[in-house]
């Protein structure tokens, strides 16, 4: 019996401060709610609480969980060529939208492979971008990169370790409305849709969006706050802290993809299923509508022609098959998991690979060599669980 | 009292409990020549939920330190491995649909039967108190 697997399969993300690591602002919390703390992408992180991770991810599809993301990179972007700078960054399409709008896109290089998926909201007077912890120093060299190539007349701002909590499950909106009353109407803005707000002269700013399948929000606020936010958060009884080992079940569960695993910078937005995240010209025109083309764009037809393989998801008939695996068929190699997990809601095995062109149809079956035995599996499409995003009713 | 304490010192005697640095427990009962194996109570709330069993075949002849099987929880999969050398003859059936008994008495819960090749290997391994030292640290 070996425990370290947890931490052996991070230790690629946080090559740059192994010995080193970062805490949360909320770390002492974490502790004091009994957390089990381990290395992620270069921070101390809860990856449990004593409740463990299968009733911890039942609770968040049930009622609520919180998740404290406060590694991840917040960044703030101002100035006159902003929309220039974060369409040259990332894949999104910003032109159409409105002011809070939020973008889920990818941050590609000159070759079109993933750098770092984002999620970028248009605001009033800035634009605000949320990226993985494990990438945000690679994130804000590519920016750097650009404002020197392009000249743009940009600053950003890196808001270090600012306390992000993520409130996520059916009853987040309940949650909400009981912390920061009904006034806002909070329960009714619109999914991927952020608005800031400001109570007892504290600004929290509120993103409605999330990383489990489950309508939820994403609550930035400053770190002299965050404990009592989460007090409150608590107090209502329907929310429950989750950690790190849930949050990948239940990502997993709603077909999310997470960079280092079905992304990487030489992975194409193509092989990683992901050009509905990439920005499209007009169908009838053929032009962008844009003031500015993202980095890698030039790639993406090479990349298109040199796809040779696809994510995929699947589920095993036995066991968990987790990376490194190989997926066979009739003994020979067509593919490799990128991410495995146990789906506490499924009770099975699942999980994301990469599979050969040729045998990439869900519903296809093949074989995991899982420690040397060969376990079936089946292509399956994804979300493996039905997402639950907030939809407005209409009247 | 007499017959109660005589009865705890066969019994004591008959099964020989010994545990490994990796967190597997291993009774050896003296008379049948059997050994139990299952993980420590330690092991089990390190992994967490566990949700699955990969057990090795019954008749598989091993070695010391081989693997035999592996202990999946939600986030984790860990291998058993073999605390001496010997046959595994007999699985825990009931840890296919019931993985979860590990969390609920990982002491008492034996993953695998095994014929103990040599019963002198047995001597090498770590006794409760050195076992617990080793946790405790």
């Amino acid at each position: 019996m070996i425990l370290i697997a947890f931490k052996q399969q991070n230790m690629k993300k946080i090559s740059y401060s192994f010995t080193q690591l970062m805490k949360l602002h909320l770390h002492d919390y974490h502790v004091n709610l009994k957390a089990k703390m381990v290395p992620f992408a270069g921070y101390e992180m809860p990856v449990q609480y004593p409740q463990g991770v299968l009733k911890e991810h039942l609770y968040c599809r049930e009622s609520c969980g919180l998740f404290d993301v406060s590694h991840m990179g917040q960044v703030k972007v101002f100035g006159e060529d902003r929309m220039k700078f974060v369409e040259t960054l990332t894949t999104g399409d910003f032109q159409t939208k409105k002011s809070g709008q939020s973008v889920l896109c990818l941050i590609l290089n000159e070759k079109a492979g993933i750098i770092d998926d984002t999620i970028v909201a248009k605001r009033d007077d800035h634009i605000h971008i949320v990226v993985n912890a494990g990438n945000k120093f690679i994130d804000m060299k590519q920016m750097d990169k650009i404002i020197k190539d392009y000249n743009y007349k940009v600053q950003y701002e890196y808001l270090k370790d600012k306390p992000l909590i993520a409130v996520q499950g059916p009853n987040a909106h309940k949650v909400l409305n009981e912390v920061f009353g009904t006034e806002y109407n909070l329960d009714k803005i619109p999914f991927m849709f952020m608005v800031n707000i400001k109570k007892n002269g504290i600004d929290y700013q509120i993103n409605r969006c999330g990383y489990t399948g489950e309508d939820g929000y994403e609550i930035s606020v400053e770190s002299s706050k965050a404990q009592e936010l989460c007090d409150q958060l608590l107090a209502t009884k329907m929310a429950q802290f989750c950690g790190l080992g849930a949050r990948d079940s239940l990502r997993l569960e709603a077909g999310l993809c997470l960079h280092g695993h079905e992304m990487d910078d030489t992975i194409s937005p193509y092989e990683a299923k992901l050009m509905w995240t990439v920005r499209k010209p007009n169908k009838e025109t053929g032009k962008y509508n844009e003031s500015a083309a993202f980095i890698g764009r030039d790639a993406l037809p090479q990349r298109q022609k040199d796809a040779k393989f696809k994510r995929m998801g699947f589920i095993t008939q036995s066991g968990i098959a987790r990376p490194p695996c190989d997926i066979e068929f009739q003994g020979q190699k067509v593919g490799s998991v990128t991410s495995g997990t146990y789906s506490p809601n499924l009770k099975k095995g699942l999980g994301f690979a990469f599979i050969n062109n040729e045998y990439a149809k869900d519903g296809t079956q093949l074989q995991a060599d899982i420690r040397g035995s060969k376990v079936n599996i089946t292509l399956s499409p994804t979300p493996f669980v039905p997402q639950r995003y907030y939809k407005p009713e209409k009247k | 009292m007499y017959m109660r304490s005589i009865f705890k010192l066969r019994q004591a005697f008959s099964v020989l409990t010994k545990y490994t640095k990796d967190h597997e427990w291993i009774k050896y009962d003296t008379q049948s020549k059997i050994a139990k194996i299952g993980i420590t109570d330690y092991a089990q709330k390190e992994l967490g939920d566990i949700v699955h069993v990969d057990f090795q075949k019954v008749g598989l002849v091993f070695k010391t330190h081989q693997s035999l099987g592996a202990i999946e929880s939600v986030k984790v999969a860990a291998d058993i491995y073999a605390p001496v050398a010997g046959e595994i003859v007999g699985i825990n059936e009931d840890l296919k649909d019931s993985p979860n008994l590990i969390n609920e008495k990982a002491e008492e819960t034996w993953i695998l039967q095994a014929k103990v090749q040599n019963e002198s290997e047995l001597d090498t391994l770590l006794d409760k108190q050195s076992y617990d030292k080793i946790i405790n640290k």
